[in-house]
């Protein structure tokens, strides 16, 4: 048992009470009901009017109740409720702290202590009106310690219990002693038993016995209870806040990525200018401008304006990548641009070097294929997967590129006869400077960058890549973009 | 090619005019060399280019397309007319529309860079050799 599962959060005593008030509205009709028919049909000989006046006790004093109550739920909840919120502490002296005000729930249950109290007296009333040890109504006092369990500390329930214990005891010893009158029920089994000593003690002893094992007994599994509410309350506050840092985690990986980007697209920049010139130099050199060069001096520099290239190369693809995930895409740069147009002229473009290869380029496109976007970065797109296939299909082979509408989206389909990727390495082709094994080996160009630019464009535009390989036999890669109507694939 | 001819080039890049400097002088074009947009300027009023090649991306952003608007503003026939061949990475993206070629060597006038070609870069100086020499036939033609 821990400190804090004592009492029951707050809410739930306050619930607990406004409950309480409403089950007494139809204990008062129940019992002014009973008594009346009880009467009229001739079953007990009982007093009608006083058991009439207790119900009525109960109506008024709930109706006082009923409206404490709904002050107490209008008062802001850290309020200092002065010497009652002391005493309620000394009732129930630990309570939840941070899960609304300490003195708010002290003086629930308080509140709930008081009603618990005036009942009992009311019960005490009733029995003494049906008869005392007589009386049925002796267990209805077990209802109540239930409840004191349910709302108060185990120390209040035990403390109920003994309240409850003496005004039983003292209507018995009353009538016993011919203090008070008894109002016989007319059992026919024991007509004065109230006055034998040894009756009047044994109902105290079992009524004692009753109440204080159901005080154990209710106290240990309510406070089994709470303890679990309590820890689904944290567990739902942990969710809460690990659901935040989780946000916060993710805001600050964006920024990251964000600000890997703008590092990848600076450097890049700042290189690209003097390997330009390197480039170029080397040209002017290579072409002869710069006077008559020996055929090792020729062969030297033409390796080293390769790797300059190679290098340019590089640096162009990380700035398309570092442009194609800039944090917001730029969408004043977005037009309508028509697919099949333009898969028509990257075809153009690659049409010398597929032949080159001894390759058969194609293109099945369905006319159409309008999405909204950047038109360089979408060609940048066709014409880097028609590189691809290219560069990684054998002589002989085939490359043909479809566009077909698919659920309100386009999909773009290039697919080759080539060396395909291997079922490992399908899911790293795009991650940026990834080659599979099987293409460093057949083609030494490429950058490994290709890919990472085609997702990074595809995704910028609401779009995605998929792709398919058989190693040995060919590839398909797909892109899915969104219509220019904004449909969402 | 049109051996003696005057060209200017306007780029911060020393050591790409350099290299660009042997590549026209070996074909017998006479250069001289501007590093900013204030000297290029001076040069092309004081020297009279036969031919202007221009990088864009100078210190200050697009120096070289300032350089372009202010060359023609001015009044005298010839700034209107002195061919301009640009230097640029095609990669780089700009708000500014380019003249569209419309291969006679002449441009519009409004809102397009009134400039007679683009080279992309890296330059190729055989390409870059090849458009100087067209502009220049187009200039002065037989």
């Amino acid at each position: 048992m821990t400190d804090a599962a004592e009492l029951p959060v707050s809410g739930t005593l306050e619930r607990g009470n406004a409950w309480f008030i409403k089950l007494r509205w139809v204990a008062a009709i129940a019992v002014a009901v009973a008594a009346a028919m009880a009467r009229y049909l001739g079953l007990f000989d009982l007093p009608v009017g006083p058991i009439l006046c207790v119900a009525a006790g109960l109506v008024v004093y709930n109706a006082v109740l009923f409206s404490v109550a709904r002050r107490f739920a209008a008062r802001p909840v850290d309020q200092d409720w002065g010497s009652a919120g002391a005493f309620a502490r000394l009732l129930a002296p630990r309570t939840f702290l941070g899960l609304g005000g300490e003195s708010r729930v002290a003086s629930a249950a308080l509140f709930a202590f008081a009603q618990i109290t005036l009942d009992f007296c009311a019960l005490a009333l009733l029995l003494h009106f049906t008869g005392g040890v007589e009386s049925p109504f002796s267990a209805f006092f077990a209802f109540h310690i239930v409840i004191a369990s349910i709302l108060l500390s185990r120390r209040a329930t035990y403390l109920q219990a003994t309240i409850g214990l003496l005004l039983f005891a003292g209507v018995v010893l009353g009538e016993f002693s011919g203090l008070m009158d008894h109002h016989s029920l007319g059992w026919v089994w024991a007509p004065a038993a109230y006055r034998q000593w040894s009756v009047a003690a044994a109902y105290v002893a079992v009524l004692g016995v009753t109440l204080y094992l159901a005080s154990y007994l209710c106290s240990t599994i309510a406070v089994d209870l709470r303890e679990r509410v309590r820890v689904n309350v944290l567990l739902s506050r942990q969710i809460r806040s690990d659901k935040r840092q989780l946000e916060t985690a993710y805001e600050i990986l964006a920024k990251t990525e964000r600000s890997k980007s703008e590092y990848m697209r600076k450097v890049a920049h700042e290189l690209r200018g003097p390997l330009g010139t390197i480039e170029t130099a080397l040209k002017v050199v290579l072409q002869g401008m710069a006077g008559a060069l020996g055929e090792p001096a020729r062969e030297l520099i033409d390796r080293a304006r390769r790797r300059a290239g190679e290098l340019a190369a590089v640096t162009r693809d990380l700035l398309l990548l570092a442009s194609a995930r800039e944090a917001s895409p730029d969408e004043r740069f977005w037009t309508p641009v028509a697919l099949d147009a333009l898969v028509a002229e990257v075809i153009e473009d690659f049409r010398g070097e597929a032949e080159r290869k001894g390759l058969t380029l194609s293109t099945g496109a369905a006319a159409g294929g309008v999405v909204l976007g950047e038109a360089v970065a979408m060609r940048q797109l066709v014409a880097n997967l028609v590189e691809n296939g290219i560069r990684y299909t054998p002589p002989g082979g085939f490359v043909t590129v479809q566009l077909r509408p698919r659920a309100g989206c386009w999909e773009l389909e290039v697919q080759d006869t080539g060396i395909g990727i291997s079922a490992q390495d399908q899911p790293k082709v795009f991650d940026e400077f990834y080659r599979g094994a099987n293409a460093r080996v057949h083609a030494s160009e490429g950058t490994g960058l290709g890919l990472s630019i085609v997702r990074a464009i595809a995704e910028r535009h609401g779009g995605s890549i998929a792709v398919e390989s058989e190693l040995g036999h060919g590839t398909r890669f797909a892109v899915t973009l969104p219509g220019a109507e904004g449909d969402r694939c | 090619m049109s051996e003696g001819s005057r060209i200017l080039i306007v780029d911060d890049d020393k050591d790409l005019v350099a290299a660009l400097r042997v590549a026209l002088e070996s074909k017998g074009l006479r250069v001289t060399a501007a590093h900013d947009l204030s000297t290029g300027l001076e040069a092309a009023a004081a020297q009279r280019p036969d031919c202007i090649i221009l990088d864009v991306m100078m210190p200050n952003a697009t120096e070289g397309f300032h350089f372009v608007w202010r060359l023609r503003q001015k009044d005298e026939a010839y700034f209107k007319d002195v061919p301009i061949i640009i230097l640029t990475a095609i990669h780089e993206r700009t708000e500014l529309r380019f003249y569209p070629d419309s291969g006679d060597g002449t441009y519009q006038a409004g809102e397009y860079l009134p400039v007679q070609d683009f080279v992309d870069k890296p330059v190729d100086p055989a390409v870059l050799l090849e458009r100087i020499e067209r502009v220049l036939r187009l200039k002065r033609p037989a």
